[in-house]
């Protein structure tokens, strides 16, 4: 290769032909389309030709250089406020046309056991009740250094946004406490998540303006894509570095070189929106996404491209939907409905598949039973039949939180059994399955699935004024009309992606961690392994490990220094 | 570049007649006002831009579409109430947003002539403070856009103010577009908000890779 006298790079995105013609940079010029829309300019890259030759080579000349390189603005966003404040110059990439990633468009709330607003309200917490619960919810999934990480590192990571980032409103509220059964060690039935004002949408107003005030240190592109790293050495050999990122203008394919002098982060989020990533990874299909349309896996292919060992890969963080569309949009029920009292969740040969009242992430995985005889998921798609006695009291799913409101994707009946003809259940197992539920709900009791005997059921959805029930969460399903509607798997987000060390480097597949490489968010394989334990279980950890990322690259030595 | 002269030279040859009256336009419109004087003709006769650009498409929809290019010439009337009767009307033209200095007249001569160049041209991805010169700023919009329910049937509630969203100030881009239907970001997650002719519900970043 040292024979080679210009050394040059591959920059082709894998849908460029080797001989297709550069785009000029004059192009957008043609016609009268001209002027302004100038920030186009900045995404023409060198002229460099795909010739064949090894990506790993260092390009002789690069359109930006900067310290550190952060792709996706979600939780990474704090990698790059902190990084800069280290004195790095940072270069923050966002695919999407808004700033924010999923975090923007999340609940806000993050996981962060034995916090400052725990103890001004006097709710007892410690890091070894903490540390205890997360290693039996991440079934030895995860190194326990890396749980013991995020658990002493939590607090930190808010104490520096609530001092650097000016974050002055973070509180928590009662629902949304700890998901796991109140017996597990360590458990709390009080939330240990906390939350600034206006949820994610606030707390990613904060990153912003933190970013625009770090204006010289920061720069922010939109609509622009990592598309590969520059690797310089033999990754299969586990050799060599990381020394920058190819992105790509999303509007006009335009590539760019980017130095990253000391490192990149990748915070890319999921692969939810890649139907060919989540069909092969997932343990079942999905059928609906909270996430960000942009969440399509990117990050998590670059790092395959180098080595990287992935790891909870078949693991999402589940989240059940109505009313779903083949663009994975639907009607999600966070558990703040179908835990209510009045309602039941069978699947089409009329058994309950669950404890109604459970929480999204664990309530998800009641949907990848396979059935043995019939060959399929028998409990894809399952159904949710809500009696009059529900109606009367609250809002059904995806009806504007109006009471009394019938959206139309529901079918309706004054009997049990003509819904169950309508919706295409088995009439004679669901009035069987319905009669012994009854009988139980009435003594507030569920021998089967346990509704509503733990703490997050009781304060999430329910309804603790009712004097008619006898568990906040439970009432015999027995008054028409009744109404149904099919219920869905899907995700709020993937939580499988590169292994890292404790420092947050990618690590390769031979475990050993590959130089100036790190994830954070949804793109690294999550410390808690495939479960959730609480509210706030993806930013908590993503903030956290974007903080370690950014104080950690910050420290290195530029690569090219000489 | 040698070739990109080569390539030069040959058009004009093949073209001859055309680029002298090309020449001679340019010559003569420059002459009789110089720079200053030129954009004052584009801008009082608008339809003279199309004799040499390649715009029919948006000349068209500008001339009458329910795109934004065509709402940018109602002075506040409704597409409905508008008769297009000439010019007169026209209160913003092509040269307002499509703002050149001279020396641009000969880059674009020269990508023609080489042929360096997409036909239909590539969307220009114009600045958000290209907007704000007229349209003051978000706090501005937001007033004019607080009563939407009669406009779009389908906001998911009353009152619901695009310009006032969750994700604060975002670039004019993300929704609106000027030569062709303008995008109802929202939709990704909130359902049809923004309705009816003009807008349409094909979020591009729904569809990238």
């Amino acid at each position: 290769m040292n024979s080679t006298p210009k050394k040059q790079v591959k920059t082709g995105s894998p849908s460029a032909a080797p001989n297709e013609p550069r785009i000029s940079r004059r192009d957008f010029l043609k016609g009268a389309a001209v002027v302004a829309g100038a920030s186009a300019l900045v995404a023409c890259a060198p002229a460099v030709a795909p010739t064949g030759a090894p990506a790993t080579e260092v390009p002789q000349e690069w359109d930006k250089e900067v310290d550190v390189v952060v792709l996706g603005t979600g939780t990474a966003s704090l990698a790059a406020i902190v990084a800069a404040d280290a004195g790095s110059k940072a270069l923050l990439l966002e695919k999407g046309p808004v700033f924010g990633g999923h975090t923007a468009i999340s609940g806000g709330g993050l996981w962060v056991p034995n916090n400052f607003v725990m103890k001004k309200k006097d709710i007892k917490d410690s890091r070894e009740d903490a540390l205890t619960y997360i290693r039996k919810v991440s079934e030895g999934r995860t190194p326990d250094e890396l749980l013991v990480k995020f658990i002493d590192t939590c607090n930190e990571m808010i104490d520096y946004t609530v001092k650097n980032v000016g974050i002055d409103t973070y509180d928590s509220g009662t629902q949304f406490s700890d998901y796991y059964p109140d017996s597990w060690p360590g458990h709390s039935s009080n939330p240990r998540f906390i939350t600034p004002k206006g949820s994610g949408a606030g707390l990613i107003k904060y990153m912003k303006d933190a970013i625009d005030a770090r204006a010289s240190k920061i720069e922010v592109l939109l609509e622009t894509r990592g598309l590969r790293l520059l690797y310089d050495g033999d990754s299969n050999a586990g050799t060599g570095q990381v020394i920058g990122v190819v992105a790509q203008a999303a509007t006009s394919g335009k590539e760019m070189l980017i130095k990253a002098r000391k490192g990149v982060v990748i915070g890319t989020g999921g692969f939810d929106h890649d139907k060919e990533m989540s069909n092969h990874f997932l343990r079942a299909p999905i059928y609906y996404t909270c996430s960000a349309p942009t969440n399509t896996g990117d990050g998590h292919r670059m790092c395959m491209a180098v080595g990287a060992m992935m790891r909870n890969m078949n693991e999402c963080w589940g989240l059940v939907a109505y009313n779903v569309k083949d663009d994975l949009t639907g009607v999600p029920d966070w558990s703040l409905e179908r835990g209510k009292p009045g309602t039941i969740i069978v699947n089409k040969h009329g058994e309950r598949i669950g404890n109604e009242a459970a929480a999204y992430e664990i309530f998800g995985r009641a949907f990848s039973a396979y059935d043995t005889g019939a060959a399929e998921w028998r409990n894809i798609p399952s159904y949710t039949i809500f009696d009059s006695g529900y109606t009367q009291h609250y809002p059904l799913p995806g009806s504007g939180y109006k009471v009394g409101v019938v959206p139309d994707f529901f079918k309706q009946a004054d009997t049990l059994e003509a819904l169950a003809g309508q919706l295409g259940i088995n009439v004679d197992a669901l009035m069987a399955t319905v009669t012994r539920f009854n009988e139980n709900a009435r003594n507030g009791l569920d021998p089967d699935w346990h509704r509503g005997e733990n703490s997050f059921e009781s304060n999430t959805s329910g309804d603790h004024e009712r004097t008619d029930v006898k568990n906040p969460n439970l009432a015999p399903v027995e008054t028409g009309p009744f109404y149904g509607t099919a219920i869905w798997p899907g995700t709020l987000g993937t939580n499988g992606g590169p292994r890292t060390t404790v420092n947050g480097e990618v690590l390769n597949v031979w475990g050993k961690a590959i130089p100036r490489l790190y994830v954070t968010g949804n793109t690294m394989a999550s410390v808690f392994g495939g479960q959730y334990p609480g509210g706030g279980a993806t930013l908590g950890p993503g903030f956290t490990f974007s903080y370690i990322e950014g104080k950690h690259v910050a420290t290195l030595k530029p690569w090219d220094a000489a | 570049m040698l070739r990109g002269i080569r390539k030069f030279f040959s058009f004009i040859w093949r073209n001859k007649v055309k680029s002298l009256v090309v020449v001679v336009l340019i010559a003569a419109i420059a002459g009789v006002g110089g720079y200053q004087g030129s954009m004052k003709l584009f801008h009082d006769y608008p339809q003279l831009c199309e004799l040499c650009h390649i715009i029919k498409p948006y000349y068209t929809s500008w001339s009458r579409s329910d795109f934004l290019d065509y709402r940018h010439t109602l002075k506040g009337r409704t597409v409905k109430e508008s008769t297009v009767e000439g010019f007169t009307d026209k209160d913003v033209v092509c040269k307002d947003c499509h703002y050149a200095p001279p020396q641009r007249l000969f880059e674009e001569l020269w990508n023609y002539a080489t042929g360096n160049y997409h036909n239909p041209l590539e969307e220009r991805r114009f600045a958000t403070a290209e907007c704000f010169a007229c349209h003051k700023d978000y706090n501005h919009l937001i007033t004019l856009t607080a009563n939407l329910e009669k406009k779009y049937p389908n906001l998911p509630q009353p009152g619901w103010n695009p310009h006032s969203s969750h994700f604060g100030e975002i670039n004019c881009r993300v929704c609106h577009r000027v030569h062709r239907p303008s995008v109802d970001f929202c939709s990704t997650c909130h359902g049809q908000t923004m309705t009816g002719p003009g807008w349409t519900q094909e979020v591009e970043w729904k569809q990238q890779p």
